[in-house]
C-alpha cells in the first residue's frame, strides 16, 4: 500500500481499475479439442485468438464470472491445441494485431522464440500448427507459419524445390522451356 | 548369412528414422528363431559378418551380396524384393524429410498468403515446379502487391507507376505480372548500370544545359545555339531537327515543359520559346526575351504562370509567364546564385550559391525563409528538394542531405567514402527512391536516395558531363565534349 501513496489519486484509481479489471478477465476459459482433451486457459491468453473472442462475445461470456461451458474447437485436434496454446501464452503480452500488416513483405524477421518453436517440428506439425491459426484467426501464429514455409522455399531453384517437398515435374519439355522463357527476366 | 546382409544394409542407414528395424526385418523374413541361446548365438556370428562385410569397398560388398541372393529360393527372393521396395520408399523418405508439397496440402487462400512473402525471383522459379505451382504463382494479386506494397521496384513516381500500370490494363484488367516484370527489369538496369548509349553530334563548343520530354530532346551549348533532337529517328546526327538561334552568349540553362521551353544565356536574358511543331511548316521560334538580370542567368524553372530564375547578380527573379514581367526579385545571397528549383504548387522555391549558402524562399512574400550558411565549403552547384529533404552538390565534390524544415545535415556522400565524383558535381537530380549526378570527373554516377549508396557509374564521355536528365527509361547527359548522350535502360 506504501508503493501506492506515491501516485497521484487518477493513478491510483487506474491501477486498481486495471487490477480488477484484470482479475475479472482471468477467468479461465475451457477450450475442447476434436479429440476431446480440455485445456483450461487464462482469458488473456486466447486474446490473439480472433475466432474464440468472437465467440465468447457473441456468447455473451466476456463479463460473466462463472466458469463458463467449454468452447468446441472441431477443427482442432488436442496435441495441436496444445502447441497452439504454448505459443498463446508465450505471446500473451503482445498487442493484438488488429489487421494485417500493410508494409514490406519480410522473412527474416520471425521472433526468435517462434524460430526455435518451429524449429524441430516435422513438416505435417508446422502445416497443423498453420492449418489451426488460420482457423483460430491468430495473425501473428499464422505470419509466423507463413514466413517459415516461405523461408523453404526461397532461393532455390525448381529442381531443388521438387526435391525439397518431393514433388514431381508434370510439365511437358515444351511447357517448361516456355515457361522458362516467359520468366527469363528474374534470371538475370 | 542373408538375414544378416539385409540387417548389414539396415543396420548402417542407422534405425529409428522410421526404417523397419533389424529384428523386424528378420521376422519378416521368416528367419526368426525361437530357442533364446541359438539366437544370441547366431545375433553374434550375424554381427561379425555384418562387420566384415563393412570394411569391404561398395564394390565387393555388392559382388557379394550379389552372390547372397543368387543362392536364394524364390520364396526368400519375394520376400526380400518386397523388402527392398520398402527400403526405397523408407530412404526416399528420410531424403526428403518426410516433406509433402504444401500446396497440395494448405488451402489455396492459405498458399497465396506463404507465396506473397516470396521475392520475385523465388517466385519465378517456383513457377517451373509443377503445374500446380504455376497456377498459384502466376496468380496477379501477388503481382499486384509485388508492384505497390514492396519498397524495391519503384518508378520515379506514383503518376509514372500509374501510366505504366495503365500501359498492361486491358479492358479492365492489369496484367500484372507483365507490369512487375518491366519494373523488375528496369530495377537491375539501373543497379548493376546496364544501358545502351546513344551519342548526339552536333554542338560546336560544350553542352551546357539539356532537357528531355518523351523523344524531345533540347540542348543549350556555348555555341550560343539550342538544339532539337528527336530520339525517335535512328542514326547518329540525324537526330537533329532543328537549331535555334537567338542568344548570343552561351545558352546557360534551359526548361522544357510540354511545348514551351524556358533557356537563360550568358547574354543575361532569358528566351522562351514555342516548340510546338506543324506538318508543313515549322512554327517553333523565340516567342519572348525577357530581361532584367545584370548579369549571366545561370538557372531557371517554370512553373503554369511563373518562373523563376538564378544570376551571377546574386539575385532571384521571379517571372509572370503570361506578361513576360518581373513580378519580384529574391534578394539576399551574396555571391552568384548557381542553381535553384521552383515548385510552383508549393510556393517555395530553393537556391544555391556561390557564397555557399542554401536558401528557401516563399514565392509568395518574397521571404527567405530559411537559410543554411556554409553548408558546403565551396560553391553550391546544383541543388533539388522534395517534401522531406533539400539534396545538393558543390564545388567541394560533395552531396549532401538537408531536412527540407530544419536545414538539419542528414546525409553527407563523401566522394572519398563513397567512391563518389572526384570533380565538381555539375548537375544533380533526384526522383522518388534514386538521385542521378554528373561531374567534371566525366561520369555520371547513379545514388539510392535513402541509403546514399552508389547504384552505378556511367563512364562515356570524354570530358566533364555538365547537366542531365532522367526518367524510369534513360539519362539524357551534356558535356563540356559537345555532345549530348542518351542512356537507355529499356533495352537490356
Amino acid at each position: 500500500m506504501n508503493v501506492l501513496n506515491q501516485f497521484s489519486f487518477e493513478t491510483k484509481l487506474d491501477l486498481i481499475n486495471s487490477f480488477l479489471f484484470t482479475q475479472q478477465v482471468t477467468m479461465p476459459i475451457t477450450l475442447t479439442s476434436s479429440d476431446d482433451k480440455s485445456f483450461s486457459v487464462d482469458r488473456l491468453v486466447i486474446k490473439h485468438a480472433g475466432t474464440i473472442e468472437t465467440l465468447i462475445s457473441t456468447m455473451g461470456l466476456e463479463d460473466s464470472e462463472e466458469p463458463s461451458m467449454p468452447i468446441p474447437l472441431p477443427n482442432v485436434t488436442g496435441s495441436v491445441l496444445q502447441l497452439v496454446i504454448e505459443w498463446l501464452t508465450q505471446h500473451k503480452d503482445d498487442p493484438v494485431k488488429k489487421k494485417e500488416d500493410d508494409g514490406e513483405r519480410r522473412t527474416d524477421d520471425i521472433p526468435q522464440w517462434d524460430q526455435d518453436f518451429l524449429k524441430d517440428k516435422p513438416q505435417s506439425v508446422l502445416f497443423d500448427i498453420l492449418l489451426a491459426a488460420n482457423y483460430l484467426d491468430i495473425k501473428g501464429l499464422l505470419q509466423t507459419c507463413c514466413k517459415t514455409i516461405a523461408n523453404q522455399i526461397k532461393g532455390k531453384t525448381p529442381e531443388e524445390l521438387r526435391a525439397h517437398f518431393n514433388i514431381k515435374n508434370d510439365f511437358t519439355p515444351e511447357e517448361e522451356e516456355q515457361i522458362k522463357k516467359e520468366n527469363a527476366w528474374c534470371e538475370n | 548369412v542373408l538375414a544378416s546382409e539385409v540387417e548389414g544394409m539396415v543396420a548402417s542407414e542407422g534405425d529409428g528414422n522410421g526404417l523397419p528395424s533389424s529384428s523386424d526385418s528378420l521376422v519378416k523374413m521368416g528367419i526368426a528363431t525361437t530357442n533364446g541361446r541359438q539366437r544370441t548365438a547366431f545375433t553374434d556370428h550375424a554381427t561379425v559378418v555384418r562387420n566384415s562385410l563393412r570394411e569391404l569397398s561398395e564394390e565387393d560388398k555388392l559382388a557379394v551380396m550379389e552372390d547372397c541372393i543368387r543362392d536364394c529360393n524364390i520364396h526368400n527372393l519375394e520376400k526380400l524384393a518386397t523388402f527392398i521396395g520398402k527400403m526405397r520408399v523408407s530412404r526416399s523418405e528420410i531424403k526428403f524429410d518426410g516433406f509433402v508439397d504444401p500446396f497440395t496440402i494448405l488451402p489455396h487462400p492459405i498458399i497465396l498468403k506463404v507465396l506473397s512473402f516470396l521475392d520475385p525471383v523465388s517466385l519465378c522459379r517456383g513457377m517451373r515446379v509443377s503445374r500446380l505451382w504455376l497456377r498459384l504463382s502466376t496468380n496477379s494479386s501477388l503481382w499486384k502487391d509485388l508492384c505497390n506494397r514492396s519498397k524495391d521496384y519503384r518508378m520515379c513516381s506514383l503518376a509514372a507507376e500509374k501510366q505504366q500500370i495503365a500501359k498492361f490494363t486491358q479492358d479492365g484488367t492489369v496484367r500484372w505480372q507483365e507490369a512487375f516484370g518491366e519494373r523488375f527489369r528496369l530495377w537491375n538496369n539501373w543497379h548493376s548500370g546496364r544501358c545502351t548509349v546513344r551519342t548526339l553530334y552536333g554542338h560546336r563548343e560544350g553542352v551546357a544545359c539539356v532537357q528531355f520530354e518523351g523523344d524531345r530532346v533540347v540542348s543549350g551549348s556555348s555555341d550560343t545555339t539550342i538544339r532539337c533532337w528527336n530520339l525517335k529517328q535512328e542514326g547518329g546526327t540525324g537526330l537533329l531537327e532543328h537549331t535555334l538561334h537567338g542568344h548570343s552568349e552561351t545558352v546557360r540553362c534551359l526548361h522544357l515543359v510540354k511545348n514551351r521551353l524556358a533557356s537563360g544565356s550568358n547574354d543575361f536574358t532569358i528566351k522562351i520559346w514555342d516548340m510546338e511543331r506543324s506538318d508543313g511548316w515549322s512554327s517553333m521560334g523565340c516567342r519572348r526575351t525577357m530581361i532584367g538580370h545584370n548579369n549571366h542567368v545561370r538557372c531557371l524553372e517554370m512553373g503554369e504562370q511563373n518562373m523563376i530564375s538564378g544570376s551571377y547578380d546574386s539575385s532571384l527573379k521571379l517571372w509572370s509567364l503570361e506578361t513576360g514581367e518581373c513580378v519580384r526579385t529574391l534578394v539576399g545571397h551574396a555571391d552568384a546564385v548557381l542553381c535553384e528549383q521552383y515548385r510552383e504548387e508549393e510556393n517555395v522555391a530553393v537556391s544555391g550559391s556561390s557564397d555557399k549558402c542554401i536558401k528557401t524562399w516563399d514565392t509568395r512574400t518574397n521571404i527567405n525563409v530559411m537559410s543554411i550558411h556554409h553548408a558546403h565549403d565551396s560553391a553550391v552547384t546544383c541543388i533539388r528538394m522534395d517534401d522531406q529533404r533539400i539534396l545538393s552538390g558543390s564545388l567541394d565534390r560533395m552531396i549532401k542531405m538537408w531536412d527540407v524544415r530544419t536545414g538539419r545535415l542528414l546525409k553527407t556522400i563523401d566522394w572519398r567514402m563513397a567512391e563518389g565524383h572526384t570533380g565538381v558535381v555539375r548537375c544533380l537530380q533526384a526522383d522518388s527512391w534514386r538521385i542521378v549526378s554528373s561531374a567534371d570527373d566525366r561520369t555520371v554516377k547513379v545514388w539510392n536516395l535513402e541509403s546514399g549508396e552508389r547504384l552505378c557509374t556511367l563512364r562515356d564521355h570524354q570530358d566533364g558531363v555538365t547537366c542531365l536528365q532522367f526518367n524510369d527509361e534513360r539519362i539524357v547527359s551534356g558535356s563540356y565534349d559537345k555532345t549530348v548522350k542518351v542512356w537507355d535502360f529499356t533495352l537490356c
